[in-house]
């Protein structure tokens, strides 16, 4: 077990190397100088290669890689240019609330899609089946932005029942603060829910054929117990890897509900950082979206190796 | 593929006659009606995307300051956004905008990924180590995430957006393809290939590429939609296609700040959105359980 994980641990910092790789050739070896850009076309030759020399861009690429990597690995992220503060201190204030409304839309979805999937699975062909998928089918096909201007007008507009934007923490006020995030939790979390159900159903269905589940109901166990003790063990086991790309599918959703619904956090960050031409912030966002997104599939694939023996030896 | 080499030829004169694949893949498919309705559903909408001055009522880009904000009548169905512009012509026009970026997208990504899949399962060794990483690296960047960075560094377009979005789901290509490459590699008929002193590319490409093609249509298939509703979400944060060019992404976020008087003009391009999307998932089920080899024989 100890060298499974040591094993996914050198591989996961592996991944994050070559992300970094992947975001210095985005930012670097792409057409358009970003400098330049910067800076707006009314800059001077000299302040171009002022600020050029001050980013250290004017040195080979390789050894800019270098230095960026080493003050990354310093905890080092660079200076935001419009907000004219360290990268650092503008992520400690947005990734909190991206976790907040992340993780528990992650909850909700594991809490509310697992079981919808088994029950589909369970009663295959009802009409509670049928519901379920149609649903689900649904919630996959449908664009979050558009989701959340749906609930926006029914619920915030018509209703009136919660507000149309903003973002309270919840160690400042709980209940101001619920009543503004449960729009956004619940939306975030349609997608990943809608494609949990399905993964969950099918992963079901699979494993209800098998010859084991037959014994088991042979051997006169009760359907709960067949379903419960045996089939969902099973089926849980390729729900619970494709977790990992829930979450970066969920991290991609959270820009979009971020940007409907006015929270400042770090999907917004990055589209508001793009159109200010802040690279260094841009870059930075990419780097750490990306890390926590290798690390939560790092915990997934270690709780797998806990749950699933046969995984630590392949 | 796999099912029929595996039946002993003593047991062969025992089975029922054999239909022909074909047959039995559109017979399976089309056996659900809803998938019957999602199909005719895509038809209409290439023929909408390919015919859309003939069904646009308007010049989806004339801009009529005097009659803009209308709300929905019979001379305006949709009524018109904040420019004047008539919003049933611009969502018709914005079908081509979907399914251009949809096809090509997956066209770019497929023929990329494919590559780098059949190469580094062909070969193996450590080249197969780096690119699977690097497949690796890209998949732990959220695929909006990467394309927004993409975006941002080429600027807007459609041309951009396709190359951002083709960028971003390359590896999931090249995963299935060598997956698929691997399994198929240590077939007899391969080595047999190599034996024969053929070169590596002939080989891979006759021998290897064909046997891999049925898992990779359906997630094409599946792939469609998904491009589509990535596009949209570009062109919502207004860093997909410029304007006055007509996503359906563009036209929910410009209708936004007039969700109370003109809920129309935001809601009325998701919904077809959720439909052309909705329809190419269902196909791509469907695809895929009448591809589906274990599945055989039991319609």
């Amino acid at each position: 077990m100890l060298t499974f994980i040591v094993r996914r641990i050198l591989q996961t910092l592996f991944i994050l190397f070559f992300v970094s790789i992947i975001v210095f050739m985005i930012m670097h070896l792409l057409p358009g100088d970003p400098v330049s850009i910067m800076l707006g076309d009314y800059a001077s030759q000299e302040e171009i290669e002022n600020l050029r020399q001050e980013l250290g861009l004017d040195k080979p690429l390789p050894i800019q890689y270098m230095n960026w990597v080493t003050n990354v690995l310093r905890g080092d992220l660079g200076n935001s240019i419009a907000y004219n503060q360290s990268v650092n201190a503008l992520i400690q204030q947005r990734l909190p609330i991206s976790f907040h409304i992340g993780l528990l839309s992650f909850l909700l979805a594991i809490m509310i899609g697992v079981p919808a999937g088994i029950i589909a699975a369970v009663k295959r062909g009802s009409w509670v089946d049928s519901l379920i998928t149609v649903t689900a089918n649904m919630g996959m096909a449908v664009p979050v932005f558009w989701l959340g201007i749906l609930g926006v007008y029914l619920f915030s507009l018509k209703l009136g029942w919660l507000p149309v934007q903003g973002y309270t923490s919840p160690f400042d006020d709980f209940w101001r603060s619920m009543h503004q995030s449960i729009m956004p939790i619940v939306l975030l979390s349609l997608g990943s829910l809608a494609s949990l159900a399905r993964q969950t159903r099918s992963s079901m269905l699979e494993v209800i054929r098998q010859d084991y589940i037959r014994t088991a109901r042979a051997k006169g166990l009760s359907e709960r117990k067949v379903v419960l003790g045996h089939a969902l063990r099973n089926a849980l086991i390729p729900v619970i890897t494709l977790l990992g790309m829930g979450l970066a599918h969920l991290v991609g959703g959270s820009v979009f509900i971020e940007q409907v619904f006015n929270i400042p956090g770090m999907g917004r960050l990055m589209v508001q950082s793009i159109f200010g031409k802040d690279y260094i912030v841009v870059q930075s966002v990419v780097l750490i979206v990306a890390s926590v997104v290798a690390f939560g599939n790092l915990a997934v694939d270690i709780a797998y190796g806990f749950i699933d023996p046969r995984i630590r030896y392949k | 593929m796999t099912t029929e080499s595996s039946i002993a030829p003593a047991a062969l004169h025992e089975l029922p006659p054999q239909t022909s694949s074909t047959h039995r893949f559109f017979r399976v498919l089309l056996a659900r009606k809803i998938v019957v309705i999602a199909l005719f559903i895509l038809i209409a909408t290439i023929l909408v995307a390919i015919f859309a001055p003939l069904f646009a009522p308007y010049n989806p880009y004339k801009q009529d300051l005097s009659n803009s904000l209308v709300q929905p009548s019979s001379t305006h169905l949709l009524g018109t956004d904040m420019l004047g512009r008539d919003v049933l012509s611009r969502i018709i026009f914005g079908t081509r905008i979907s399914l251009i970026v949809g096809f090509v997208v997956v066209i770019i990504a497929g023929v990329l990924g494919m590559s780098i899949g059949l190469v580094s399962g062909y070969f193996g060794g450590w080249l197969d180590s780096v690119l699977m990483r690097f497949m690796d690296a890209v998949i732990a960047i959220p695929m909006i995430v990467l394309a927004m960075a993409i975006g941002a560094v080429l600027g807007g377009g459609i041309v951009n957006v396709i190359i951002a979005l083709g960028v971003a789901i390359v590896p999931a290509y090249a995963r299935l393809m060598r997956g698929q490459v691997l399994s198929v590699k240590q077939a007899d008929f391969v080595i047999a290939g190599t034996l024969t002193g053929i070169s590596n590319l002939r080989n891979m490409l006759v021998h290897v590429l064909p046997n891999c093609i049925s898992p990779l249509i359906v997630l094409i298939t599946m792939n469609l939609g998904m491009a589509i509703l990535a596009e949209a979400g570009l062109s919502f944060l207004g860093l997909g296609i410029v304007p006055p060019g007509a996503s359906w992404g563009s036209m929910v976020n410009d209708g936004y700040r007039y969700l109370l008087t003109n809920p129309v003009l935001s809601l009325a391009p998701g919904v077809a959105i959720v439909i052309v999307v909705l329809a190419f998932n269902i196909v791509g089920d469907a695809i895929r359980d009448a591809l589906d080899p274990r599945l055989r024989g039991t319609e």
